[in-house]
């Protein structure tokens, strides 16, 4: 696993953001003349530690290759001598976590909200305007738009700001508002995708795999919404036990009532948080039975509507779908196993789950020749 | 060009009528009036292209889509970003680097590709290459640092009478005789 | 609970197709069609059309969201331009028997495009706002005068940082000079295959030496170039028809999948031959036979080929994205994202309008290099070119799958007010939309195989197809 967090220590109060730069092994020749302020520039690199300085100061920093931290942005906890590496320039798979707190308790969670939120959203717009060119960032939590104004305002000023991102926002969809127009039509919608969940065309099951309820109806009615103001939306349903059946009647729900979705992705599990808590009575072996799966994505395709597999290990998608499966586990828990050894897929595969089961996982899985 | 006699003398004799502005029907709005609001129409025909397939330069098409979801965190107890009133001096020591953040966020995009590139891997091994024939190494020659090479770094740097930084200076690539290109 | 209008159609099979707007379908009984006519809907009716997106409760909600999406897709939209058919000569080394362009023999003078002119194209290609262009070359044959097409391209690679050629030849004659022309990734053939060799013969070569170049070239073109380089077209005479499984076996062995079954088209030098009585029906009933063929053929093959038109029926009728096929599009608003330049330098609407032209049938030029386009007369030609508000199609289950083709019209009638039903446009859709309907709800494993195959899903079966029972 590539670590997220890393250790450090810096002489200061209060949390910082930084971006670290080596100009070591014949890059110094790129290095420009006056260093942005929030950048910090590798002086010295030992088996103990790495220095780096800036017109703010100094830090150091341990247990990680500055060569693997170049172009990274941190955000800095002086006090408990952490960083947390925000944005990783060299990985496509950048997510700003702007909030624990949710307003739904879904059963297969794999990030289990909690009460105490902390506002770190200057960090992130701070961040964000460091981040690589033409950078996809993530927002995610919890639940972000349970801070809607100040989310609003740090996309706004991001995308002014850097034509050059885009973002890709997690939400249950639970809290727009009529109101809200306004502030979505003036966004430049074409450069944030809008990642839904949507767990089943029936309203009893898609609240009870969220456990609130009228959460569905709720989403409906800003679906709407969120189709009127021209939001580009990526319908997520993860497959479980509780929802595997009613995907292809999903599939018809969907073509019916919303076709506006860029894409549907047909996501699995993670047998991490709640999703490891209930994992025997939610995870749903694709390997073992796909029908219900390909009916579904073979009726919305067949309407024209883009559809994915996500998350799914290419030896346990059927050959003809194996194309709709990208490689979507970001890089930072991503794993192969043994027995991926000398399969002929393996580069185009996104692998499994770092977590994922050896007993009570997919049944069929296993190099392809 | 010459005047052609055509069967047809002209487009009302075929049947078209005479033309009015906008034929098309109107479009129904968001809102009563306003006018200036982008009408519903317009919204739907924007169709976004996918764009953000485009984006990742550093990955396939479709890797950035990532299902994101969150297995992390970061631990904090009640930050409050203050921006610093006065910038403090500190004088260099050899105890806990100090550090004053800047002012206002500026955009300022990364566009050199950091420094896992090919080219940055190749130096790196040429690096090691040296470091081993020198036995100031003897772990993989795999393009990439380890602890063992910065600390084999220093000595090199040090034995040579370079500046000692652990990290592949241009002195320490003259040195070697690596050319950084 | 409001139901958008449906609209109905009896089937050839008895049975009763309904759609409304926004270009949602399903079948259904008399039974039903008295309730709706009535307004005595049942709960069972009412829960069905409330689940098929054919209704609404309130303005904004959900479904009417939907509608609203779905039907503001269908609409076809002027967009920028970004395909240019360009005509640099009508000289041609061929003679086709129905050839619709009032072609120039190779050796005359006076038919190509002037140094003028051709400046006068590249200050047009020049104006154009890009990033993306595709260029058609047409003619006569376009090869005959490389130098032109060259000047254009490098142009073009110059201007636009994505562009596209297809040179539409007849692969009789080319030189290093051609060859090397097409060799480039960027440039495409579209070429004339019409059948098996004897039909080719009969119609475009008319002697054994020509056809023999012709089919060396193709062989030659095949070997050289990557799948997908190459597509090409038959022009079926309908009084005498190739046999359909040697067409397919031909195009197959030259890598072509996709055909695009034409019918003569009775403008030009094809106006003179006489095609006898009924064309439209026998055309209908060719074509649908075709189709079954295609079916069974792909089905023993295991390899699967489509007729391309019928393809994009398919898709007309189950998505709402498939509004750009400048052949069936609604509105089909002319002059918006692509324009024929002849080789006079005049602007026309399309092709056939510059056929139409050509022969002294209609001026429907709209401009020219020199003065630009003419845009009251491109107004007045949109002016008819959508079906909305027709009086006909209005009560048609396919208008949202159909379009208009005033041109067609006008070549055929002289008028674009004939109404829709005595139209050859008219019927030539209600029959491909019929066969459409037909083939969709098939329940056999051939029919669903080439089904899944042309729209490019895994499989396609029950459920896929709405029934309301």
């Amino acid at each position: 696993m590539i670590p997220l967090r890393i250790k450090i220590e810096a002489d200061a109060d209060h949390p910082f953001v930084i971006r670290l730069r080596s100009f070591e092994g014949g890059s110094w020749q790129k290095r420009p003349e006056r260093l942005n302020p929030f950048d910090v520039a590798l002086q010295h690199a030992g088996p103990e530690g790495a220095d780096y300085a800036g017109e703010g100061g100094s830090i150091r920093v341990f247990g990680i290759d500055p060569s693997e931290v170049d172009g990274d942005v941190l955000l800095v906890n002086p006090r408990r001598g952490t960083a947390d590496r925000l944005v990783r320039s060299s990985s496509p798979h950048n997510t700003f976590l702007v909030t624990e707190r949710c307003d739904q308790v879904c059963v297969m969670c794999s990030q289990p909200p909690k009460k105490h939120h902390v506002n770190l959203f200057p960090y992130f717009e701070t961040a964000a305007l460091l981040a690589p060119e033409g950078a996809t960032i993530g927002v995610s939590g919890g639940e972000p738009t349970l801070f809607m104004e100040q989310l609003f305002a740090f996309l706004a000023r991001v995308l002014e700001k850097r034509a050059d991102l885009s973002f890709h926002v997690l939400t249950n969809g639970q809290h727009f508002d009529e109101v809200d127009r306004d502030v979505m039509v003036s966004l430049d919608q074409s450069r944030i995708l809008w990642g839904v969940p949507l767990y089943s065309h029936d309203p009893a099951v898609h609240d009870q795999i969220v456990g609130k309820p009228c959460a569905q109806e709720r989403l409906l009615e800003n679906m709407a919404f969120l189709c009127r103001v021209g939001a580009s939306i990526e319908l997520r349903t993860v497959l479980m036990q509780p929802n595997a059946a009613g995907l292809p009647r999903l599939a018809r729900f969907i073509t019916a009532m919303l076709p506006f979705v860029r894409i549907w992705a047909v996501m699995q599990t993670e047998n991490i948080g709640y999703g490891r808590m209930n994992w025997k009575t939610l995870f749903y072996d694709s390997s073992a039975g796909f029908d219900a799966i390909g009916h579904a994505i073979d009726f919305v395709r067949s309407r024209g509507i883009d559809a994915r597999l996500y998350n799914f290990p290419l030896c346990t998608v059927p050959e003809i779908y194996r194309h709709l499966a990208p490689a979507t586990i970001s890089d930072w828990k991503r794993a192969y196993r043994k027995e991926c050894d000398g399969c002929s897929l393996r580069t185009r595969c996104g692998g499994f789950f770092e977590w994922h089961p050896r007993d009570h996982g997919y049944s069929k899985l296993g190099a392809v020749q | 060009m010459r005047k052609r006699l055509f069967a047809i003398p002209s487009l009302l004799a075929a049947g078209f009528l005479p033309v009015n502005a906008h034929a098309f029907p109107t479009k129904p709005t968001l809102d009563n009036g306003g006018g200036k609001a982008k009408s519903l129409f317009d919204i739907f025909k924007l169709n976004h292209i996918y764009t953000l397939a485009g984006h990742s330069s550093h990955s396939s098409h479709s890797s950035h889509s990532s299902h994101r979801s969150s297995t992390g965190g970061y631990s904090f107890s009640s930050p409050v970003y203050r921006a610093p009133t006065v910038p403090l001096y500190s004088t260099p020591s050899n105890s806990a680097p100090t550090y004053q953040a800047p002012p206002a966020p500026e955009p300022a995009p990364l566009k050199v590709l950091p420094g896992n590139t090919n080219r940055f891997k190749e130096i790196v091994l040429q690096v090691q290459l040296a470091m081993i024939a020198f036995g100031y190494y003897s772990g993989e020659l795999n393009g990439k640092f380890s602890p063992e090479m910065r600390a084999g770094l220093q000595r090199l740097q040090a034995d040579y009478g370079l500046k000692v930084t652990g990290t592949i200076t241009p002195e320490t690539l003259n040195a070697l005789k690596i050319e950084a290109r | 609970m409001n139901v958008w209008p449906l609209k109905f159609r009896e089937l050839p099979d008895g049975s009763m197709l309904f759609s409304d707007d926004a270009g949602r379908f399903f079948k259904a009984d008399d039974g039903f069609l008295d309730r709706y006519a009535t307004d005595e809907l049942s709960v069972a009716d009412r829960s069905f059309l409330k689940e098929g997106s054919h209704s609404f409760d309130r303005e904004f909600d959900l479904p009417w969201t939907s509608f609203a999406y779905r039907w503001s897709q269908r609409q076809s939209r002027p967009e920028k331009m970004n395909y240019v058919i360009l005509v640099p000569t009508l000289r041609c080394n061929l003679a086709c028997g129905y050839c619709q362009v009032s072609r120039a023999p190779d050796s005359a003078r006076g038919f190509d495009w002037s140094d003028e002119t051709l400046a006068g194209v590249l200050l047009f290609l020049g104006g154009l706002e890009g990033p993306d262009i595709k260029v058609e070359f047409q003619g006569g044959e376009p090869l005959l005068r490389v130098d032109l097409l060259e000047t254009v391209r490098d142009f073009c690679r110059e201007k636009f940082s994505q562009s596209r050629f297809v040179v539409c030849t007849n692969l009789q004659k080319l030189d290093t000079r051609a060859w090397a022309f097409l060799d480039a990734d960027d440039t495409f053939i579209s070429t004339s295959l019409d059948g098996d060799r004897t039909t080719h013969e009969r119609q475009r070569t008319h002697d054994d030496n020509v056809t023999d170049g012709f089919f060396r070239n193709l062989e030659q073109a095949v070997a050289r170039y990557p799948k997908g380089k190459i597509s090409a077209l038959p022009t079926v005479d309908v009084a005498n028809p190739p046999d359909f499984d040697a067409l397919l076996d031909n195009y197959e062995r030259y890598g072509i999948r996709s055909v695009y079954l034409r019918p003569i088209n009775h403008q030009g030098f094809a106006r003179k031959l006489d095609q006898g009585d009924n064309v439209l029906a026998r055309w209908n009933r060719l074509h649908s036979e075709f189709i079954d063929l295609l079916i069974a053929r792909n089905h023993r093959t295991g390899r699967f080929m489509e007729e391309y038109y019928f393809t994009q029926c398919l898709k007309r009728v189950l998505r709402f994205d498939t509004n750009n096929h400048v052949d069936i599009r609604n509105p089909n608003f002319f002059a918006s994202d692509y324009v024929v330049i002849d080789y006079d330098g005049r602007f026309y609407p399309t092709d056939e309008a510059r056929m139409l032209s050509r022969i002294g049938r209609i001026d429907l030029g709209i401009g020219d290099v020199a003065t630009g386009i003419d845009q009251r007369k491109v107004e007045a030609l949109n002016s008819g070119a959508f079906n909305h508000f027709d009086p006909d199609c209005i009560h048609c289950a396919y208008q949202p799958f159909c379009g208009t083709d005033v041109v067609d019209d006008i070549s055929r009638y002289g008028r674009i007010d004939v109404p829709r039903p005595d139209t050859w446009f008219c019927g030539r859709h209600l029959s491909l939309f019929d066969k459409a309907f037909e083939v969709l709800y098939r329940k056999d494993k051939p029919t669903r195989a080439s089904l899944a195959a042309w729209l490019g899903v895994a499989a396609w079966d029950d459920g896929m197809a709405p029934v309301h029972s």
